[in-house]
């Protein structure tokens, strides 16, 4: 492939400082080895064991970047360019994992754990993203902070960083979206979302 | 949900107003709010969506600024609370809450008040939960322990929130977080007492049922005696880590690690399960870690780095940090730091006793063997297929030993060596599992005294099994390894090493009997990088004692010397190639095998690896260029290896006999090893002798009784059977594969088997029995990651829905195949899928389009540099030209491809070109030729025992027989393929043979039987929905009730005809049709029309160069002249047909001719 760890950081601080260019070379570096990384779970993966596309990402960046010279604010972009990638990454596998499954059934189970990786929750997570989807095209901003948030991991200050809005701002978003796309999965699938907060198994 | 952008602002901002309302007036705020109705509904619902959402999402990423969020009430000195506590001071402010010192005016003692945060209790089940481990800990009373003594509710005012305490033990003393922040590591002698007191405490606790959940440095106190100074640990705050605890709903979700310590948290903790006992002794060794070394195992810029890191990697090894630590410190260590609960210490107090204890005598290496110095690198082993390559050491100091003798008919002990965990926590180190794993099983093998099992089927069972690899399996699992590889003792262990040549190497080893589960022997040595050769030629020489094999001897040494490779990159990337090639990924492969040979250019092994690599992707050339690189830098290999590598040469090439002759060797000289057997059987499939095959195994079956539960004997049958078109075999051996390849938990050889039995299956006529086959091979292959595999049986899932006529399916199926190629980069998938696609637009009638997927596939095959591949495909373009008409064309295609096929002494292609060029040669009415061909096709069909294409064969001589005017002749061949084709149960085929039959008996003057014979055609042909048999059994059939004189039948069957034909392009085809209808519209009285045809006919058939036609055309224009009463035309037409006819051949029409005349 040919890139090292070092191109990766430089690439990050040209992105941190919002030079031209930057992200283009960056994503199929990151996409490349988000894919690999994710085939290598999917193959690996037993259907108990859960696993955060997070860890994912973070271990991508692990491999990525130099660590000793990149700062915070690289890392959140790193991960604003890997949130959208990853998200895209779970959908394909998620949608590969339903095709081979004959019929959808419903699986009664919490929407957030949405993120995690079994067979199962791939009903669950095309159905977030297909919220997501709808929400963009309400308020692509909204859309763009749940992206960082959730698939990305962010931290409501690196989200800000990413996104170069106040966190108060993000804060504010994260929360409507939220509950908009709450209620978008609850009308979908009826009232085993409610049961959520109240301490149904390790959640 | 129709929202525009503006209003959606609205609501946004309505939204966050209502949200700065108390809870209890939002929902009024709302109403009375000035804004549309639609906005304020909308708001509305996104306030009931947000308080019922609750952690949906997951919490917001940890942040600083969590903890002082709490809005706990800070208490001040002189506070009373409950009536009873007077606070005298603060202490600390915990994550929990807060800390005060205070007076139990009751019992007039001092203790210690803690607060609970509201915002955690207030969550619903928690303030049980809290009061169960508040009672669970008032029970236990340990000097180890902080007491807690009450639970209190303390309601300071009306209106304002309660404060909910504890009262506890109070503690004088710092804590152990701060002790190792003052004073930095300990010694082992300040650091054992205090933790044998924690492990003391936590077992107390464990056995009560209460699990700490937080256990830290910060949580342990550590209070001197006020008389000796001598230390008492303390461990508070126990199970009232509550708000990072799983129990309360606030779990790991996508991007936090909720405020706590995340910094000691165990990995399932990190993952949102509950933490179990196990959890605290994860978090123990965490401690006992920091202690020991000064810092802690996971260090990373933040918690959840940190924790996150705990999910991936395995923890630095505190030896690193502190090279001269007691190895039993570490042992107990990374044992606690198990990534799997159950591979930790049962309880506490075993740590405890693990490391006060007597130490385990190691084993040190005292003779630093003098070695080769400059080579840096490992004995590195190719297994090539399923070879075991044994490679013998040279030790200098062991020359002239007795070695122990191996009684030759007994078999011999076998081991193998099944890999060895990477504990370093350098993913850089990972390539040294194989490659100790190989040198290893070399040392094992030298002097013949053990079996080994190769590197390659350990692997294999890894994934059967799904097994990562582990330091020491459990019986159970051990019991499960010996059914899958039938073997009798297993070696597995873990290793540490550094990333530099200079760094420390350290690998324990344990020997397990695979039979009762027990552990034999364990040995370790220690060494470093540079050394790392020398060491495991020390660990090999305590395993053959252990198992009796005696020492190695000095002779054999050279020609391992001459196998290794100088650059340790050379190593590196060979050991990693090697791992990816024996789980599916080739592509990974081939480039880290290309880079071992640049590294190394006379690397044979890495030339091996590559070969195979090339292989799999079907790059053949580059394969066949790789496999001879190997073989001829390998001459001073030891004479096994050699042969190997040759055999695997020749058969690259297609020299099976050559290759057959070398496995024929190896059998002989190594009587044991199953695998040889295998190869012979397989290279003689490959060349199409199949009864020999089927003898070998026989032969296999009686030489090695204990393998009867070995599905891989069972799967080669199957195989074999398939060779010589005997399916009903083909079926039942590959089910028998099957069973055993599940009781061997062998899942890779299940899914194979069921692969060839759904192809067997699908010849036999059972599309459902073959589906579900074929699906579960493919579930087993997603699942295991062989995409070539779910290839292979995508590939039969498309056969069947064509056989089903499908072929939207067929298509579709096939298109995935081909999709899943171009995705491993399998060059021979893509051709084969191709093929297939070509095929059914064949089917479809798209003749065009089916060309161009064929010359698709042929440009691969060509640019893979795979010739055979190229012939085969050619094949199928020469079959549309036949189509076309194109009868030239097609013929010198096949004629170059039957040309290849001879160059590769691949006889089933051979014989199968043949008998195309038999069908075409006859079309063109050279009888003579086309009967030699196909008698020349028959031949070796029969030889090799294609039964299904001896049928083909028959068939055609019959058609010959016919033409020639032998009759009777020519009945009974077609009534032999009948024959054939109904005993092999093929439907499909039988159409063919029924019409054949039918022709004949028209011609015999017997048209009524012709009529059944055709009407069993029709039956054979119901699912068929192709064009051309549907087409000719309708002709055929106008043809016999024309010959009743049924004419109106006739007409009615002629017209059946001529709808396949509106699809079909068939050349051939349309003439016979077109013939049909001329002779029922002749008999119809039209004769003007039925000229025309006739004369349409005979040119179509000139022009394209179909002979038989054309005579038959001109018969039937003369016999219409005759019928219509003009001799004077229908003469000279006919006699100058019967001299023609005559000339090349064609008996039966000059002889109707002739009659016609008279």
């Amino acid at each position: 492939m040919g890139y090292s760890p070092n191109e990766v950081t430089l690439l990050l601080k040209q992105l941190t400082k919002g030079e031209e260019g930057a992200v283009e070379k960056l994503i199929p570096l990151v996409y490349d080895e988000l894919r690999r990384l994710a085939a290598g779970y999917m193959r690996r993966e037993r259907p108990d064991h859960t696993l955060q596309p997070t860890a994912l990402v973070h271990e991508a960046y692990l491999k990525l970047v130099e660590q000793r010279n990149s700062d915070w604010q690289s890392r959140a972009h790193f991960f604003g360019v890997a949130a959208q990638l990853m998200r895209r990454i779970l959908i394909d596998h998620a949608r590969a994992h339903l095709r081979s499954k004959r019929g959808g059934r419903e699986s009664k189970v919490s929407i957030e754990e949405a993120c995690l990786f079994s067979e199962d929750r791939s009903g669950e997570l095309l159905a977030l993203d297909e919220a997501l989807v709808t929400l963009e095209k309400l308020d692509p901003r909204q859309s763009r902070i749940v992206e960082l948030r959730f698939y990305g991991g962010l931290s409501v200050d690196e989200a800000s960083e990413v996104l170069n809005i106040s966190p108060r701002t993000v804060e504010r978003e994260w929360t409507i979206a939220k509950a908009w796309l709450y209620m978008q999965l609850k009308e979908g699938y009826g009232s085993n979302c409610g049961k959520m907060d109240e301490g149904q198994g390790t959640v | 949900m129709e929202v525009t952008a503006e209003k959606w602002t609205r609501v946004k901002a309505l939204f966050d107003l209502a949200l700065q309302q108390e809870p209890s007036a939002r929902s009024s705020f709302l109403d009375s709010a000035v804004a549309e109705q639609d906005v304020r509904a909308l708001a509305k619902k996104l306030l009931r969506a947000h308080h019922q959402a609750g952690n949906f999402l997951g919490c917001p990423a940890y942040s600083p600024q969590l903890t002082s969020q709490a809005d706990t009430k800070t208490l001040n000195q002189g506070h009373i609370l409950a009536r009873r506590f007077l606070i005298t001071r603060f202490i600390e402010k915990g994550g929990a809450g807060e800390v005060y010192e205070a007076t139990d005016l009751e019992l007039q003692q001092q203790v210690a008040i803690k607060t609970i945060r509201p915002d955690i209790l207030a969550q619903p089940k928690a303030q049980e939960r809290f009061k169960r481990e508040v009672s669970l800990a008032k029970q236990v009373t340990h000097p180890n322990i902080c007491r807690i003594f009450d639970l209190f509710r303390h309601q300071d005012s009306p209106g304002e929130a309660d404060v909910i305490f504890i009262s506890m033990e109070l503690l004088r003393g710092e804590t152990l977080a701060n002790k190792l922040r003052r004073s930095g590591r300990m010694s082992r002698t300040e650091a054992l007492p205090i933790i044998i007191q924690m492990a003391s405490a936590l077992e107390a606790a464990h056995k009560v049922g209460v699990v700490h959940r937080d256990f830290k440095p910060g949580n342990v106190v550590l209070v001197p005696n006020e008389d000796t100074g001598e230390l008492r640990a303390v461990v508070t705050d126990f199970g009232m880590a509550i708000q990072s605890g799983a129990d309360l709903s606030v779990s790991l979700t996508p991007a936090s690690v909720v405020a706590g310590t995340p910094a000691y948290m165990s990995p399932e903790q990190v993952e949102g399960q509950d933490a179990t006992a196990a959890s605290d002794i994860y978090s123990l060794g965490l401690v006992i870690y920091q202690m020991v070394t000064g810092s802690r195992p996971f260090e990373a810029e933040s918690p959840i780095s940190m924790a996150l890191k705990r999910l991936k990697e395995t923890p630095a090894p505190p030896s690193r940090l502190v090279p001269d630590l007691d190895r039993p410190w570490e042992r107990v260590i990374l044992k606690c730091l198990e990534r799997r609960p159950e591979s930790r210490f049962g309880a506490a107090n075993e740590v405890a006793k693990a490391l006060s204890g007597e130490a385990i005598p190691g084993r040190r290496s005292s003779t630093p063997i003098k070695l080769l110095a400059t080579l840096l690198t490992l004995l590195l082993m190719a297994t090539i297929g399923t070879f075991v390559l044994r490679l013998h050491l040279w030790r200098p100091k062991t020359t002239g030993v007795e070695q122990p003798t191996v009684n030759p008919m007994r078999p011999r002990r076998s081991v193998v060596v099944f890999g060895l965990k990477n504990l370093s926590g350098e993913t850089n180190a990972q390539w040294l599992s194989t490659a100790i794993s190989e040198m290893l099983t070399s040392e094992l093998a030298a002097g013949e005294i053990l079996r080994t099992i190769p590197g390659e089927s350990a692997a294999r069972t890894k994934i059967d099994l799904a097994i990562p690899d582990s330091d020491s399996f459990a019986p159970d699992s051990l019991k499960k390894i010996a059914r899958n590889l039938s073997v009798d003792f297993v070696v597995v262990g873990s290793y540490l090493a550094g990333a530099t040549p200079n760094s420390r190497v350290r690998v324990d080893l344990h020997l397990q009997d695979a039979t009762t589960g027990e552990t034999i022997a364990t040995e370790i040595e220690t060494g470093t990088s540079g050394d790392i050769f020398a060491l495991v030629a020390r660990l090999g020489a305590h395993l053959r004692e252990r198992l009796g094999a005696g020492e190695v001897s000095s002779a054999q040494g050279s020609e391992v010397l001459a196998s290794l490779p100088s650059d340790p990159e050379a190593a590196q990337f060979y050991s990693e190639g090697l791992s990816k090639l024996r789980f599916f990924d080739d592509l990974r492969a081939r480039d880290l095998l290309e880079q071992a040979v640049v590294a190394e250019p006379k690397f044979a092994l890495a030339h091996s690896g590559l070969a195979t690599a090339w292989s799999d992707l079907g790059y053949d050339s580059k394969a066949k260029q790789e496999a001879k690189n190997a073989l001829d830098l390998s001459p001073r290999f030891s004479k096994e290896t050699r042969l190997s590598i040759e055999a695997r040469y020749h058969e690259m090439v297609g020299e099976w006999q050559k290759a057959i002759g070398i496995y024929q060797q190896l059998s002989t000289d190594h009587p044991d090893v199953l695998e040889y057997g295998l190869r012979l059987a397989d290279a003689q499939m490959s060349s199409g002798r199949g009864k020999e095959a089927l003898q070998t195994i026989a032969t296999l079956r009686r030489g090695f009784p204990q393998s009867a539960g070995d599905g891989r004997l069972d799967l080669a049958e199957s195989e074999a059977a398939r060779a010589i078109s005997d399916f009903h075999r083909e079926q039942m051996a590959a089910a028998e594969a099957a069973k055993k390849g599940d009781l061997q938990g062998a899942r890779l050889l299940v899914a194979k088997a069921r692969l060839s039995e759904g192809w067997a299956w699908y010849r036999l006529g059972d599309p459902t029995q073959a589906a579900s086959a074929a699906q579960e091979a493919k579930s087993i292959y997603t699942s295991t990651g062989d995409f070539r595999g779910v290839a292979r049986a995508l590939n039969n899932l498309g056969a069947l829905a064509l056989e089903k006529s499908d072929y939207a399916a067929a298509k579709r199926t096939y298109e995935e195949f081909l999709a899943v190629s171009r995705d491993t980069g399998d060059q021979q998938g893509q051709a084969m899928a191709s093929i297939n696609i070509g095929i059914v637009l064949e089917l479809q009638g798209e003749l065009a389009a089916a060309k161009k997927m064929y010359q698709k596939a042929s440009a691969i095959w060509r640019g893979v540099g795979d010739k055979e591949g190229a012939a085969t495909v050619s094949m199928n373009i020469a079959a549309i030209l036949a189509k076309e008409g194109e009868l030239d064309s097609a013929l010198r295609v096949f004629e170059d491809a039957v040309n290849a096929y001879r160059q590769f002494d691949n006889k089933q292609g051979i014989s199968e070109g043949l008998d195309w060029i038999g069908d075409v040669l006859y079309d063109k009415g050279e009888l003579d030729e086309a009967q030699e061909r196909y008698s020349e096709a028959l031949g070796m069909f029969r030889e090799i025992g294609l039964r299904s294409d001896e049928a083909y064969a028959i068939f055609g001589i019959g058609n010959i027989l016919f033409a020639r005017g032998d009759l009777p002749g020519a009945r009974g061949k077609h009534e032999e393929a009948l024959a054939l084709r109904k005993g092999l149960g093929e439907e499909g085929a039988l159409a063919e043979s029924y019409i054949a039959l039918a022709r004949t008996l028209i011609e015999q003057g017997d048209p009524g039987q012709a009529e059944a014979a055709a009407r069993e055609a029709m039956k054979a042909l119901q699912s068929e929905k192709g064009a051309d048999k549907n087409a000719i059994a309708y002709s055929i059939l106008a043809r016999s009730l024309l010959a009743e004189g049924k004419v109106e039948e006739a007409q009615k069957a002629a017209a059946q005809a001529d709808t396949f034909l509106a699809k079909e392009q068939n050349c051939g085809v349309r003439l016979f049709v077109g013939l049909t209808d001329a002779r029922v519209v002749a008999a119809s009285g039209m004769t003007v029309k039925a000229r025309r045809q006739l004369v349409s006919a005979m040119d179509s058939a000139k022009n394209h160069g179909f002979v038989g036609y054309e005579f038959e055309a001109r018969l039937a224009l003369g016999q219409l002249e005759m019928e219509n009463g003009q001799p004077m035309v229908a003469r000279p037409l006919l006699e100058r047909l019967e001299k023609d006819a005559s000339k090349k051949g064609f008996g039966l029409i000059a002889r109707k001719a002739a009659t016609t005349i008279r």
